[in-house]
């Protein structure tokens, strides 16, 4: 029904046009498509998106009252009814008050919304639902027409006798053959809120000066942004979701860092450094943790470690090294206690005597020249020479072994020196007074001079080697001490800082989310003030036209309406001048100026023309308005009136008074009460007798000269002819179930009088030659006042002018 | 005196103090508007359909008029003459025409002569 672009598009359309970002995009539609869908475009997935152009359906029928009856409930008694011929125009319902008119149009509220704006919070109005005269049957009827549907719609609420609250009510709608519990299972809650097609004076001045969102809410529905609305609502839930996932992640950052400032630990100030930064390396803390760099970066849990690590050599090696050191020592000074130079000589020599005896043979000795060198002395010079060569050797093989062994000890004494105890100074805060004591030891056992005896060296193995390594032994245990203190400390922050890890690479991606839904949001809002401000225009324009008409000489002029703001800070504004001077209108308005803004802002809410709704009925407008506003409001409603269907209750005269005076199309039920609840109601004016009284006043204008007169009484009888013909035809075609436009077509397209008669008469304008003879039949003076109608527009017939109108007042009443 | 005559004397009333009007001169004023209008509303008639002009019933006046001239500008006649008649009397739970609206009936009576003038048979136009 709505001719604007499906508000979905229109997004689409935006989007494109703005050049939004495709995830910006995605973010958007999906919030708009549903809860899951932005859900699942917040995990990442491609979520199911509505395809353009698929708005939800309106209801699209066009609705209009076709009678409202009442039993037992309020003012009225036994039941009356209010036929209101289910089509555009404007009825007014008059009473004096108390006279039951009003119960009308709390009836028609409360049988279609179950409730009445005037009922809610006031208990006195619930206690006097039920008539007291009349109290049973208490029953409200409704009989609504779908315009193009024969069937109608009636919508009823009986009590039981029993039923002591309004709300007890039975109800039942039955529409389309189907029969309902109310007129929300037909899907109409939204629509009637929306619309709200009931408006009484009251409300407008207490809406109009409610709290500013009040009123904003009672008119965004209107505009039928409500889907756009509902998508920032999930963007801003999500963002909240997201917003408070970050939150906690920093807040445990914080609280990590407070722990770890007070932990003496290089792990922890690394941990402190990275968590400190505005954007930490989640990477970097987990090769923290998983301790790749642990040990490395801090140099005394590394050189702690190595002294733990680190092997030397046992008390007993050194022993033994000792002992062999003094058997070797014992040996070489055995072997040089033999002389073995003298013998190593002696052997030399010997063989030199050998191969001399070989070459020369037998002979004196060539050394003492006394001694004889023969075969007997060569025969024991041999084992001699045997002898001397086995001891020489046995004393250089001694002293071989004790150099070798003196190489090995002091080769032990360097390197149970050096390698670990280097560390002692990087570990010094870690092993406390052992590192003395080792110290000391290191000094004593470095101390022996490089030229010491073996003797020295052995007895420093034996002696001060144990109490080096004793004293290794206790700084090799308070290093192993030092580090599982540390690591125990730890353990209790690395924990803590895995499961924050955790937590962070959790929330890392939601940062990325919140600024997609950040832009999202506020793409989405400027978005929405556009396109509220696009859809809004009409209908302010509408209300500045009712404004202007109702204001009349009101010295505040409106300059549009705005819905301004969104959430809590909404409000509908309206920038005014008085006299020129810029102001808030609210502020500068008097009660009937408030009244009359309350009905240029809900009047054209009600006649939106996405509302289903064509009908409007309107309590007690005219309330505490000025006399020239009172013609400007008749004025206002004769406009309505031309395309809805406009009931309105009053209880002075001076509504129907000025739609008298100005001469607007309308008809008037005056309503009456008679003792005991006794409501009737009486036509007081409609078009028909409208023409007549005119007709009839023209032709008691007697100084008049007939013949002036006559052609305009004539046309006025005309005129009341064809009104009730037309009546007539709405009725028929209407309660069949044509349509508004196609009634007003075939009325249209009956061009004569005759034509139009056929039309009322027989259904079809073509039998405009059946007219005469049943007007005949009807009696001669019915052809004959039709005969006048016709003819005296354009000619003279004779005959009374006060019985022509009489005649055609009488045939109108037949006709119609 | 002419439709103009009782406009200009309207005109003073919402412009000036005049003296002893002090309190009445809104309905004065109604009355002076509406008497433009009749004035008119007669010269025209003298010269559209002269035994109209003679009729004392201002209905009949009225509801002849749209045979004689354009429907809408008939129907402003009847509306302005009818809230004029309504502000030119007392009535017991209204007030009067406030001095704007007395204003722009004014201008409404001015549009509605020079109207009739224009539609007046024989009006070089």
């Amino acid at each position: 029904m709505r001719d604007e672009q499906p508000l979905l598009d229109l997004v689409f359309d935006r989007l494109a046009a703005d050049g939004v970002p495709d995830g910006t995009a995605a973010l958007v539609l999906a919030a708009y498509a549903g809860q899951e869908q932005l859900d699942a475009a917040l995990a990442g997935a491609n979520p199911d998106l509505p395809p353009p152009g698929g708005d939800a359906g309106q209801l699209d029928s066009q609705l209009y009252l076709e009678s409202v009856s009442v039993a037992g409930f309020r003012g009225v008694g036994p039941q009356a009814s209010l036929r209101l011929g289910a089509c555009p125009g404007l009825t007014l319902v008059v009473g004096r008050n108390g006279s039951g008119k009003s119960s009308f149009a709390e009836a028609a509220e409360f049988a279609l919304t179950g409730g009445s704006a005037r009922w809610s919070g006031q208990s006195l109005f619930r206690e006097g639902w039920r008539n007291l005269h009349c109290s049973s049957p208490c029953q409200i009827q409704v009989v609504v027409r779908a315009d193009g549907s024969a069937a109608p719609i009636r919508i009823t609420r009986t009590w039981r006798d029993a039923d002591t609250q309004p709300e007890e009510a039975t109800g039942s709608v039955v529409a389309g053959g189907k029969r309902y519990r109310d007129t929300a299972e037909l899907g109409w809650s939204a629509v009637l809120e929306t619309y709200r097609p009931f408006l009484s004076a009251s409300d407008f001045g207490r809406l109009i000066s409610a709290a500013p969102s009040t009123l904003f809410d009672a008119l965004a529905p209107i505009l039928g942004i409500g889907p756009i609305a509902a998508a920032d609502k999930r963007l801003m839930q999500a963002r909240k979701i997201l917003d408070d996932q970050l939150k906690q992640v920093k807040a445990a950052r914080d609280a990590l860092r407070d722990q770890l400032a007070g932990v003496d630990d290089d792990r922890a100030r690394s941990a402190a450094a990275i968590l400190a930064k505005r954007r930490p390396d989640l990477d970097a803390l987990d090769a923290l943790l998983a301790g790749a760099s642990g040990t490395a970066s801090d140099p005394v849990a590394a050189a702690c470690r190595r002294l733990a690590d680190a092997a030397i050599p046992s008390p007993q090696e050194a022993v033994d090294l000792a002992d062999a050191l003094d058997t070797a020592a014992h040996e070489a000074a055995a072997a040089t206690a033999s002389s073995s130079h003298a013998a190593h000589q002696a052997a030399q020599m010997l063989d030199l005597a050998l191969a001399y005896h070989h070459d020369h043979g037998d002979g004196p000795c060539p050394v003492c020249g006394t001694g004889l060198l023969d075969s007997s002395w060569r025969a024991e010079a041999g084992p001699t020479l045997t002898r001397l060569r086995s001891a020489a050797t046995a004393a250089r093989q001694a002293g071989q072994r004790l150099t070798d062994v003196s190489s090995a000890a002091r080769t032990f004494r360097s390197r149970s020196a050096l390698a670990p105890l280097a560390d002692l100074d990087a570990a010094a805060s870690a092993l406390g007074r052992s590192r003395e004591a080792l110290r000391a030891e290191k000094a004593n056992w470095t101390a022996l001079p490089q030229d010491a005896t073996t003797q020295q060296l052995a007895g420093q193995l034996r002696a001060g080697y144990p109490r080096l390594h004793q004293a290794f032994v206790q700084a090799q245990a308070a290093a192993a001490d030092w580090l599982r203190v540390r690591h125990d400390a730890w353990r209790e922050h690395a924990a803590a800082l895995q499961g924050w890890l955790a937590g962070a690479r959790q929330a890392a991606p939601s940062e990325a989310a919140l600024s997609r839904i950040k832009s999202a949001r506020e793409w989405l809002k400027s978005a929405t003030d556009e396109i509220r401000a696009a859809r809004l225009a009409p209908f302010a324009q509408h209300s500045q036209q009712i404004w202007e008409q109702l204001r009349q000489e009101s010295n505040v002029e409106l300059a549009g309406m705005r819905l301004d703001g969104s959430s809590t800070r909404r409000r509908v504004a309206f920038p005014a001048t008085v006299d020129g001077t810029a102001t808030q209108a609210m502020a500068v308005m008097s009660e009937g100026e408030l009244q009359a803004l309350g009905l240029a802002v809900f009047l054209p809410r009600a006649c939106a023309d996405a509302s289903p709704f064509r009908f409007l009925i309107v309590d007690d407008p005219v309330h505490s308005l000025d006399p020239s506003k009172v013609d400007g409001l008749a004025q206002v409603l004769a406009d309505l009136a031309r395309h809805r269907q406009v009931v309105v209750f009053s209880h002075d005269d001076r509504l129907p008074e000025a739609v008298r005076r100005l001469e607007i199309d309308a008809i008037i039920w005056e309503v009456k009460r008679r003792e005991g609840s006794v409501v009737e109601l009486r036509k007081n004016l409609d078009p028909v007798k409208r023409y007549l009284d005119d007709a009839l006043a023209l032709a008691r204008t007697a100084e008049l000269a007939e013949d002036v007169r006559r052609p305009v009484v004539a046309g006025f009888c005309r005129s009341a002819i064809e009104a009730a013909c037309h009546e007539r035809v709405r009725r028929d075609r209407l309660g069949r179930g044509e349509s508004h436009a196609a009634v007003d077509a075939v009325i249209e397209s009956a061009r004569t009088l005759n034509q139009t008669a056929a039309l009322a008469m027989f259904g079809d304008a073509r039998q405009g030659g059946r007219v005469m003879p049943a007007l005949h039949q009807m009696g001669r003076w019915a052809a004959d006042a039709f005969a006048a109608c016709r003819d005296d527009v354009h000619g003279g017939t004779h005959g009374s002018l006060e019985s022509l109108v009489d005649d055609t007042g009488r045939l109108a009443g037949r006709l119609r | 005196m002419s439709p103009d005559g009782y406009l200009g004397a309207a005109d003073r009333l919402l412009t000036e103090v005049v003296a002893g009007a002090r309190g009445t001169w809104p309905r004065a004023c109604a009355w002076l508007i509406r008497l433009a209008l009749e004035t008119a509303l007669a010269g025209f008639w003298e010269s559209a359909c002269p035994p109209v002009a003679q009729c004392r019933s201002r209905r009949a006046q009225f509801l002849l008029l749209p045979r004689y001239c354009d429907a809408e500008l008939s129907h402003r006649m009847a509306q302005a003459w009818a809230i004029l008649s309504e502000g030119g009397h007392h009535h017991a739970y209204e007030l009067g025409l406030t001095a704007a609206e007395l204003r722009r009936l004014r201008n409404e009576a001015q549009a509605i002569i020079t109207g009739l003038r224009e539609a007046t048979p024989g009006h070089p136009s």
